[in-house]
């Protein structure tokens, strides 16, 4: 047995060498540990080093290393913006682009005075003491300024202040300005439509980035409205409106309403300029209306074509008193009513059609109630109320009644086109969808009243009223009106409503004009007179005529003003059919 | 000390090739990631300028502003309803090729004369006169100032050779 001594020595001498074993283990973990701690840093170190140092220094350049390989990226990264607005050949009439804008955090403002003055130093349209408010106040967010140009943001980077910070930021531009001012529209700053498709289509727009395509064509917008404008310089006016519609689709080619305005800073246009007269704006358009009233007798009394109606002396009914323009005196049959725009034969016509068929045919063309179009700035016609007989007569000749320009243009196409009443649109479908299909239209007038209607439109142009709208081989129709605008006390003689709506070729027409100037006055090469015939005749004449090349429009027939001088001229030439001969126009 | 044996050595080894690899992986994805990025980046920048730059385009290209400088630098008028043909059959041949339509005057003389067989279409206010002979109708617009006396062919080699030409 081993002494208790000696145990206790052998015990402490075991539990010593555990306790030296023990921490020999713990001293070899450690260092261990430690070790794979330093290898971890200095593979980190040679990975910062070594690897990542230049990825990252290359990183700009890395940009465009392969870019070939791109090909095949797609557009679901990125920032989104509102979605453009173009015409029908892909001409941009609205879109946003990026700009940055800045904002302060207050609470990381480090001294508000200076910033404050170096604020006011950058743009000197903040006042030092509107800056210093917005700089010292609670919160973690106001605007100090939207939309900086990149020169002014380099400015305010050299502040140097963290609390300036820059969000970015998209900016709606207009490339065509005025141009379509009025059918585009405008959007506020936070991207918010306005007016005009901007409006309409507003959802649309911030939804999709696919650009809402229009039925306008910039060229002939500017034509248009170049004309417009010249009418209205001439004649002294205070304004006018003007539309180029596609008989065939329904389209609008052209839409604009004078004076207009910049849609980037539609705040500071009168309000007077906001307002869309083509759209809008509801007039009494006088003789334009005897399409209609002419239309429905010849729809409703085919076979009492050769009618005469009594135009000898002013016409009198329930106390008021019908008389012409240019009175004739005499008999006239329907074709003479209609050329020399007599007031008495067209009452007369709608007298014998009677107030509830006259009444279902206006209706029928959309002009009782707001037309429906792609834009929300439309106006709502004024039918007398209630509806006695006299309206029957006064409407007929357009007077008693107001509509919109846009709402009677798409009326006269009802009775001149195909006889079908169809919306016009503002908007390109696209070329899949065929546009007969996809609208409502249903028939208004017959083949026959339509054809009738159309030699009528045509002898206006040549030997009434329209003269001066007469594009040689282009067989244009139309019809003047000349309305008085009303008053306090009546109808003001002075103060006119002179339109015209022409169309072309008359044989199958094909395109519509119309253009209308408000309070036109006369001028000594008009001698004088403001009417339709010299103020808006020849501006749509203008325009036919630029259209014919813009659109590369051939000639109808051999009309053409230099077509008896080619046969001379081509002697040389290789033998043409007779035919053709006479097709030639000149070049 | 005893050696360690094949397995743990093996273990070991295996262990820090697959460490390894895993950090060879991690670093390339790494770097992938960021070429991504900077592509991407480089993209949008790319994207916002080239729409910058379109908006531009449509804004220089104003029908007002080109139709403002064509008045102002050039001679061509626009096309009326008197120069529009119904086709191109009703036309005299263009044998003359690939020139716009301008006044003889400005004809290149390196470009040797039509023969007179050929039937030329000038633009001119009056109907158009196949034989070139006569064809020299007064223009719509003034025309340009009149360009220098062009060198005839001996003349332009004699310069560029430095030698007379027989």
């Amino acid at each position: 047995m081993i002494p208790r001594k000696t145990a206790s020595i052998i015990r402490k001498r075991i539990s010593r060498a555990e306790f030296l074993g023990t921490a020999k283990e713990r001293l070899i973990l450690l260092s261990l540990g430690f070790m794979m701690c330093y290898a971890l840093i200095a593979v980190r170190t040679f990975d910062l080093a070594f690897i990542q140092a230049p990825l990252k220094g290359g990183e700009h350049q890395a940009a465009y290393t392969d870019f070939e390989s791109l090909t095949d990226i797609d557009d679901s990264f990125g920032p989104t913006w509102r979605a453009d607005i173009i015409d029908r050949n892909g001409v941009l009439l609205a879109r946003s682009l990026k700009t940055s804008s800045l904002y302060a955090d207050p609470a990381m403002i480090t001294n508000a005075e200076e910033t404050a003055a170096a604020l006011h130093k950058v743009f000197p349209e903040i006042s030092y003491d509107t800056a210093y408010k917005k700089l010292s106040r609670k919160g973690r967010f106001i605007w100090i300024k939207r939309h900086l140009p990149p020169r002014e943001k380099l400015q305010v980077l050299k502040i140097g202040q963290p609390g300036l910070m820059f969000q970015d930021e998209y900016r709606r531009v207009y490339p065509q300005g005025a141009l379509a001012a009025h059918i585009a529209g405008f959007s506020n700053i936070d991207g918010k439509g306005l007016m005009g498709i901007e409006r309409s289509f507003d959802e649309q727009l911030n939804i999709t980035q696919q650009p809402v395509q229009l039925t306008l064509d910039v060229r002939l917008q500017h034509l248009l409205r170049k004309e417009t404008q010249k009418a209205i310089n001439d004649f002294m006016a205070q304004g006018g409106a003007g539309v180029i519609v596609d008989i065939q689709s329904r389209e609008i080619l052209a839409a604009v309403s004078l004076p207009d305005f910049d849609p980037h800073y539609p705040g500071q246009a009168e309000q007077s300029h906001l307002f869309n007269r083509l759209t809008q704006g509801v007039y009494e358009l006088g003789s334009t209306f005897k399409i209609f009233s002419t239309a429905a007798y010849l729809d409703t009394y085919p076979a009492h074509k050769n009618k005469k109606f009594d135009a000898r002396k002013s016409l009198k009914r329930d106390g008021f008193t019908i008389s012409d323009y240019h009175p004739e005196k005499r008999f006239l049959t329907i074709e003479e009513t209609f050329i020399h725009s007599s007031n008495i034969g067209s009452a007369l016509m709608g007298e014998e059609i009677g107030a509830d068929q006259l009444r279902s045919v206006y209706e029928k063309m959309g002009l009782f109630s707001p037309m429906s179009l792609e834009i929300k700035e439309l106006g709502t016609p004024l039918i007398p109320s209630p509806w006695r007989d006299i309206n029957t007569l006064t409407a007929s000749y357009g007077h008693g009644i107001a509509v919109t320009p846009l709402q009677m243009v798409n009326a006269a196409i009802t009775v001149i086109g195909d006889g079908q009443f169809a919306p016009l649109t503002l908007q390109k479908h696209s070329a899949v969808k065929n546009a007969h299909e996809s609208r409502a239209e249903y028939r208004v007038f017959s083949p026959e009243t339509t054809a009738t209607m159309r030699k009528l439109m045509r002898l206006v142009v040549t030997e009434g009223t329209g003269e001066k709208a007469d594009i040689k081989g282009y067989e244009v129709g139309g019809k003047t009106g000349t309305a008085e605008k009303s008053s306090a006390d009546g109808y003001d003689h002075k103060r006119l409503i002179s339109s015209f709506l022409g169309m072309f070729p008359m044989s199958q027409p094909r395109y519509a004009v119309f253009i209308m100037v408000d309070e036109p006055k006369g001028t000594q090469e008009s001698f004088g007179y403001a009417t339709g015939g010299w103020v808006a005749a020849p501006a749509v004449g203008r325009v036919i005529t630029g259209m014919t090349s813009i659109l590369g429009i051939p000639p109808q027939d051999g009309t053409s003003r230099h077509g008896a001088n080619t046969r001379h001229s081509h002697k040389n030439s290789a033998p043409h059919s007779d035919k053709q001969e006479a097709r030639f126009v000149s070049y | 000390m005893k050696a360690p044996s094949l397995k743990s050595m093996l273990f070991v080894s295996s262990a820090i090739v697959s460490g390894g690899l895993l950090l060879w992986t991690a670093q390339n994805v790494q770097q992938k990631e960021a070429h991504l990025r900077a592509l991407k980046s480089a993209i949008i920048s790319e994207r916002e300028n080239i729409r910058v730059l379109e908006a531009e385009w449509h804004y220089l290209n104003q029908p007002q502003r080109l139709e403002h400088l064509s008045q102002k630098y050039l001679d061509l008028v626009p096309a009326t309803d008197h120069t529009m043909a119904l086709d191109s059959t009703a036309l005299p041949e263009i044998t003359s090729p690939d020139l716009p339509l301008r006044k003889p005057a400005h004809r290149s003389p390196l470009m040797s004369q039509p023969p007179a067989a050929t039937k030329v279409v000038y633009e001119s206010s009056s109907p158009a006169t196949p034989s070139p002979a006569s064809a020299t109708p007064a223009a719509l617009s003034s025309p340009r100032p009149a360009h220098k006396p062009a060198q005839n062919f001996p003349d332009i080699l004699k310069k560029l050779t430095r030698e007379v030409p027989e």
